[in-house]
């Protein structure tokens, strides 16, 4: 198992660009660094050309314009078979009329492996996998939680550079999904080799990845550590596109009142602290969007300061560990979250305020936010490979 | 109630009858022939013919296999046959493979126009071919009929096993790439073997209709040895002294390939060309 | 361990496979390459020989010698006067259209019949449509035995169940092109019920059921639920079967050669005739070549018509 450490390579886009049709520019990344044995994320909506770039990456399409590279190796005219990689199809794609055993095989005959070597991985790879059982069933015999093993077990035997997976998990349940999300991470910890995985799944991202890539319109918008991204947004659609429930957002402007800069909205007025004037520097303009997100969002279900602002309890929907508390204000629409199962009663007027160092601010015309990004909240998450017991 | 299951049962009954009357018109024929060879010939011309030979007799076979060459046709037949089905099924795959795994200019064109072959009158193509062949110094040969049934039945072959194509997905493809797989290798590795039920349902298709073209053999071959069933046949039936017994027991022999390839392959010929018929869009 | 993996890679390496530098042209050149016996066969099996028909059509050629002289149009303005080409033609249209219209309406009920479960379907769906497969040749010679005016069974059966008078079903030229058509029939039907069969296979059971539930007759059920899926299926078997009709040769060949006194002779019988009996590969030719104008004149028409429909009735 360790000797896979310093076989997997790092990942360098240059200058892609990928046309399709006439003039629709599918994917435009200027610059990308996937560190060697690191999990990145593609994520994004569909159509922002997260599978494109993937695909770009595997050799499946030519880039219309750039290079990529594998380490120092320029692979941007390399076929896909010669570029060391594997990957895991959304649909598993295993090949159905071979059995898994054939299936397992079929990579490692046409690169030429030979039969001890083959022999080795296959075993190795299925036992981490559990396949063992399985290995003369055809495809068609195998569950859907089944099948995707076998295809993560296809690339593992590969023993490739890096690992591109396509929306893997999304053709299962979704318990079986939770289960599949750990065995990934889990997976990744064991082989520690590069890892590429497309989703428009958040919840995905955020909890395998080590850096994750927001992707929208074929541009990367951020490209960071989960919790950067999470806790700095560099922009609006990267800001309502990760986290559940949505950010609140409110368009304002940011005007001076009293020595003090404040957003400003109608039925709003929210001064702004220190820490974000710290960060905030020369606004171009004072036009903005003011995103808060529901945790920092606080209910004074036992009353609160005088001058709150109120809101009237539209939903309440109770998850259990908690319960997510939808109101209606002067100023719009606030979303919530409330830990426990908190009674609260439909029309009621409860008071709440905003977690004044919590505050995101983008401009109201092109999004991007006008807040530099602040000291990260938690240390970087490295994998280390553990001792053996 | 009463009435609605006395409907029911009507109903059933007559589509029961209906079905068997149909069975037994399109069976009877091939059934009278049988039972014709197996008499002899006072009873095939007697004035009160039965359904079954009032005395069995195996002559009429013997005289068959005696005359005219029959077993010679027998196996001209056959190699013609076989070669051509291979032929198409092969040239079909690629053709097909070439129609939905790639991309260049004329291929929507060239798939319409190879279609549009079926509007030909084969009497067209006749003479032409007759030139080219005997040009060719390839008339009376096996190769010209295997060529000619080849060019016959390729355009439904590409059609089907491209439909067929069609409906495996390309990450097939795509993961076989990525394993290492050149093009080639991808075609027969992993998208022939998931051809198969079409592959066997157009070798059958060519199968039959070389077996029994006539027109072909009418127009290229002139040697006796050379000669196919169907025109054997034919040519026996225009000789003097023929008689409608051995005549029977080769056309019993004749149809017995197909019959049981048929039987042996029923179901698979249904679903065949409903997939293709399905598919079908102008 | 490390070893072996290195080494590996370094085989891997060794092998690398380069790609020209547009991955498009060459993936398009092998897919052409590929392509390129079905190209090469189609054009000397089709075009050539269509082009060079088209040619002969402008001849006046002897069939033994393949010379004669260049007569322009000529082939074509006799055909306008000529019996035989009327009569053909007049043959060809009956025999096409009453093929057409008896096959469509017993396919259309057999299928409807084998739609339906009953104990021996299996079986019964596989000796119903056996008549397809089997060599015309075959066919044909069994058929020509039944129909013989003296010891066939179809006489014997008309004499001695229902005391009719003989006929002489393929020498008189009355009787000739319906009992040519009776066999075209009995031997086609089947591929009209295996495309409509698979279709009516799929129709959901609940169609029915609601149909039902709304009151809807065995008739309207019919009309309303089933007929509207086969629509499509109808215009494609309209076209196909009327091709293959108006294209065959064998069937008449073989049971009547054309006769008695042309009354079964075709258009394909014609071009045969014109080339083997009167030896005149030109007239053949043209003949041919008016065969494939009508064809692909009607086929257009009728597309166009059958494609507008759809549209007006907003399916």
């Amino acid at each position: 198992m360790a000797e896979l450490v310093g076989r997997s390579a790092n990942v360098r886009l240059e200058g892609l660009q990928k046309v399709f049709g006439k003039d629709t520019l599918v994917v435009d990344i200027a610059e990308m660094l996937i560190p060697a044995g690191e999990f990145v994320t593609l994520l994004g909506p569909s159509g922002c050309g997260k599978t494109t770039t993937l695909k770009l990456i595997a050799g499946l399409e030519r880039p219309t314009r750039g290079a990529i590279f594998f380490g120092d190796q320029r692979v941007t005219d390399v076929a896909p078979g010669s570029r060391d990689i594997a990957m895991v199809f959304q649909n598993y794609a295993l090949y159905p009329h071979m059995t898994v055993q054939a299936n397992l095989e079929y990579g490692l005959k046409k690169h030429h492996v030979a039969r001890d070597e083959r022999q080795r991985r296959i075993t190795w790879a299925s036992a981490v996998l559990q396949l063992e059982q399985l290995m003369q069933r055809k495809p068609r015999e195998l569950s859907g939680g089944q099948q995707q093993r076998v295809a993560l077990g296809r690339a593992m035997v590969r023993e490739p550079k890096a690992f591109l997976l396509d929306e893997p998990l999304s053709n299962l349940d979704a318990r079986l999904r939770l289960l599949m999300r750990a065995e990934l991470i889990r997976l990744h910890h064991t082989i520690d080799t590069t890892m590429i995985y497309v989703t428009h799944d958040q919840v995905e991202a955020m909890s395998m990845s080590q850096r994750i890539a927001v992707m929208r319109d074929g541009r990367i918008q951020q490209y960071d550590r989960p919790e950067v991204i999470y806790r700095y947004p560099a922009s609006r659609f990267v800001a309502s596109f990760i986290g559940s429930p949505g950010i609140n957002l409110y368009e304002g402007d940011l005007i001076s009142r009293d020595g003090q800069l404040r957003f400003v909205r109608a039925g709003l007025e929210v001064p702004l602290t220190a820490t974000i004037l710290e960060r905030l520097g020369e606004p171009q303009q004072t036009n903005v969007t003011l995103g808060i997100r529901p945790e920092d969002v606080l209910l004074h279900l036992d009353g609160g300061p005088p001058d709150a602002v109120v809101g009237r309890v539209t939903v309440v929907e109770s998850l259990g560990p908690e319960t997510i508390v939808t109101l209606e204000t002067a100023f719009g629409e606030v979303t919530t979250r409330v830990r426990g199962m908190e009674a609260i009663e439909f029309d009621a007027q409860v008071p709440l305020s905003f977690d004044s160092a919590r505050l995101h601010l983008f401009d109201a015309t092109n999004g991007t936010s006008v807040l530099r990004p602040g000291a990260s909240t938690m240390g970087t998450r490295e994998y280390r490979t553990l001792a053996p017991a | 109630m009463g009435s609605y299951r006395a409907r029911a049962a009507l109903r059933m009954g007559s589509i029961f009858t209906v079905t068997w009357l149909v069975v037994l018109i399109a069976v009877f024929p091939l059934f009278w022939a049988l039972s014709t060879s197996l008499r002899d010939n006072p009873e095939i011309i007697s004035r009160t013919p039965t359904l079954l030979p009032i005395d069995f007799t195996l002559s009429n076979y013997d005289t068959m296999l005696k005359l005219s060459n029959f077993p010679q046709q027998f196996s001209n037949s056959s190699i013609i046959a076989v070669g051509s089905s291979l032929s198409v099924v092969l040239f079909g795959s690629l053709g097909a493979y070439s129609l939905t795994r790639f991309r260049f200019r004329g291929q929507g064109l060239s798939l319409r126009v190879v279609l549009l072959t079926y509007l030909f009158p084969a009497v067209l193509l006749v003479v032409p071919m007759f030139i080219i062949l005997r040009n060719l110094k390839l008339t009376d040969s096996y190769a010209a009929l295997i060529i000619v049934h080849t060019a016959t039945g390729l355009p439904l072959g590409l059609w089907l096993l491209r439909a067929y194509f069609q409906s495996i997905p390309i990450e097939l493809d795509q993961a076989a790439m990525i394993d290492g797989a050149s093009r080639l290798e991808t075609l027969f590795d992993v998208l022939l073997p998931q051809a198969i039920p079409g592959m066997i349902s157009i070798f059958i298709f060519i199968f039959v209709f070389s077996w029994g073209d006539y027109l072909w053999p009418l127009i290229l071959i002139t040697s006796r040895s050379q000669m196919t069933l169907p025109l054997g046949l034919h040519t026996y039936m225009n000789d003097m002294g023929f008689e409608w017994g051995p005549l029977m027991a080769a056309t019993v022999v004749f149809a017995l390939p197909v019959v049981l390839l048929f039987t042996f392959v029923q179901s698979r010929l249904v679903r065949g060309l409903g997939a293709g018929a399905g598919a079908v869009k102008f | 361990m490390a070893v072996e993996s290195g080494s590996v890679a370094l085989r891997a390496r060794r092998r690398l496979r380069y790609m020209p530098s547009d991955l498009e042209t060459r993936e398009k050149w092998l897919g052409f390459f590929i392509f390129l016996p079905v190209i090469l066969l189609f054009s000397i099996f089709f075009a050539y020989p269509l082009l060079y028909g088209i040619v002969l059509s402008f001849y006046k050629l002897n069939t033994l010698t393949l010379t004669g002289p260049f007569i322009g149009l000529d082939n074509f303005r006799t055909f306008l006067t000529s019996a035989d080409v009327r009569n053909a033609l007049g043959n060809s249209l009956y025999w096409t259209l009453a093929s057409l219209t008896l096959n469509l309406v017993i396919g259309l009920l057999v299928a409807l019949a084998l739609n339906e479960k009953f104990p021996g379907r299996n079986l019964a769906r596989g000796l119903a449509l056996s008549s397809y497969l089997i060599p015309l040749v075959v066919s044909a010679a069994i058929w020509q035995w039944m129909f013989n005016p003296q010891y066939g069974i179809i006489n014997y059966t008309l004499t001695t169940l229902w005391g009719l008078k003989p006929v002489a079903w393929l020498s008189d030229p009355h009787t000739a092109m319906p009992a040519a058509i009776a066999l075209n029939v009995w031997r086609t039907f089947p591929f009209v019920v295996i495309v409509l069969l698979p279709r009516l296979q799929t129709i959901p059971e609940e169609l029915y059921s609601a149909a039902k539930v709304d009151g809807a007759s065995a008739l309207e059920r019919f009309v309303d639920v089933t007929l509207p899926h086969l629509r499509s299926l109808f215009v494609v078997l309209i076209l196909l079967r009327f091709i293959f009709d108006f294209n065959d040769f064998t069937t008449l060949a073989l049971l009547t050669g054309g006769g008695p006194v042309h009354a079964t002779e075709t258009l394909p019988l014609l071009v045969y005739r014109q080339m083997f009996g009167l030896s005149d590969t030109g007239a053949a030719a043209a003949v041919a070549v008016l065969m494939l104008l009508f064809l692909l004149i009607l086929s257009i028409v009728y597309l166009q018509l059958a494609n507008r429909g759809e549209r007006v009735v907003g399916e």
